[in-house]
């Protein structure tokens, strides 16, 4: 997940741009778009593709197991006369039931399911980012510590040399030699200084990656919330009746596999736990 | 007014860019700058304070660097401004964008003080053309 050839900046790229520019300044106003153009592409969505989803392949051995729990025949709680019609009624709306709820489940289990390696795929991209950017700032700490140590010992050795000095402790040639050597040192110092403030720049440059990785964190929140309401939508709907009937009335106030309001499922994390702990789990 | 004189608002979500933007813009000279953390925001200070240059995220929450783009455009006040464009990704589709929606260049992240240097002469000798 690092810049591939389509990120990167180009000469043809800035001459594209540089055209567009010369033609709005030809004709005074911002040429509008000829060609259908995104009004907005949204950095870590556009970044990853999407993996092609599959419908899981447990999915069709649950529905046999629901299958297996429905009664074959009614006919001992209606009157025999109709306990027929009852059972092929009964047989009718328990295959649509199911038929209906597979489609629902398929794509919550689709969403679910396709939003895991999305969001793995980010992640190891803002690895990746962090990494090279914790190297970044390590190899350019590295890299300036002898250059500051170096000033460091010089400056002391030089004072403790100025110190004799003050005290009348060097003799002539002792003191021209102090002098050639402080300042060769001041020469020095600058060169020394400008290496190390290079190397501060890195270290700032290399935070950069907060920026990208921050735009894919968000994107990864946003993903996990929505699997935790695929999931839920999922259990609820495959609640016993009588839980869901309590949850119905005690928590929602309203049918809760109703998509319109999934958002209000869970506002709250409080509330994804009440829901869970009202579904046994 | 020289060119180190010039006034510069930069416009990001993250304040670790408009950090990182301010020190580049400061170690290119340029020691006159300020922050705005969305295009709302920035239009509110372009409006109230006087600035030469705007150097502006692409995705932001509110009004993001395009909206922000075109309101400076249609603003008398404002229309002679250059804008940077800061992108995280060299789409096609975006530098047309920006281009047709009157930017006067842009700089893809993450990006080096040479590079952001090299656009922004480009845009000053652009400017006294």
């Amino acid at each position: 997940m690092t810049a591939n050839s389509d990120s990167e900046d180009s000469e043809d790229l800035e001459a594209l741009f540089d055209s567009i520019v010369a033609a709005n300044k030809a004709t005074g106003v911002p040429a509008k778009g000829e060609t259908p153009i995104k009004p907005k592409t949204d950095l870590a969505t556009a970044a990853f593709t999407k993996p092609e989803s599959k419908l899981p392949l447990h999915y069709s051995s649950l529905a046999a197991k629901e299958d297996s729990r429905v009664p074959l025949s009614h006919s001992q709680s209606f009157p025999a006369q109709n306990s027929e019609v009852i059972d092929r009624i009964g047989h009718l709306t328990r295959t649509l039931h199911d038929a209906l709820r597979e489609l629902g489940l398929n794509k919550k289990i689709e969403k679910a399911g396709s939003s895991i390696p999305d969001a793995r795929d980010r992640l190891n991209y803002v690895a990746n980012l962090t990494l090279q950017a914790s190297e970044r700032v390590l190899n350019a700490t590295e890299a300036a510590q002898p250059l500051v140590e170096s000033m460091e010992v010089e400056a002391y050795r030089l004072s403790g040399q100025w110190q004799l000095m003050f005290e009348n402790q060097l003799d002539v040639e002792e003191f021209k030699d102090l002098a050639a050597q402080t300042r060769a040192f001041l020469q020095d110092v600058p060169r020394q200084a400008k290496a190390t403030h290079a190397y501060l720049m890195e270290i700032m440059m290399a935070q950069d990656f907060q920026d990208l990785t921050g735009q894919v964190i968000k994107k990864i929140v946003d993903i996990t919330e929505n699997l935790e309401q695929q999931l839920l939508s999922l259990l609820l709907e495959n609640a016993p009746a009588k839980v869901k009937a309590d949850l119905d009335t005690g928590l929602l106030n309203g049918p809760a596999i109703n998509s319109g309001a999934r958002k209000d499922i869970a506002s709250s994390q409080n509330r994804v736990d009440d829901l869970l702990e009202g579904l046994g789990f | 007014m020289g060119l180190e004189d010039t006034r510069f608002l930069v416009v990001d979500d993250f304040s670790t860019m408009r950090r990182i933007l301010r020190n580049l813009l400061k170690e290119l000279g340029f020691k006159n700058v300020q922050e705005a953390e969305d295009g709302i925001v920035a239009l509110a200070k372009l409006r109230s304070e006087k600035f030469d240059f705007v150097v502006s995220d692409w995705n932001m929450p509110n009004m993001n660097g395009i909206e922000l783009l075109r309101e400076i455009r249609a603003d008398a006040q404002l229309n002679h401004l250059p804008v940077l464009m800061v992108t995280a990704e060299a789409k096609r589709d975006n530098i047309i964008l920006a281009a047709q929606e009157g930017a006067s260049g842009y700089v893809i992240k993450p990006f080096t003080a040479a590079t952001l240097d090299g656009k922004l002469m480009k845009i000053f000798r652009n400017m006294q053309d």
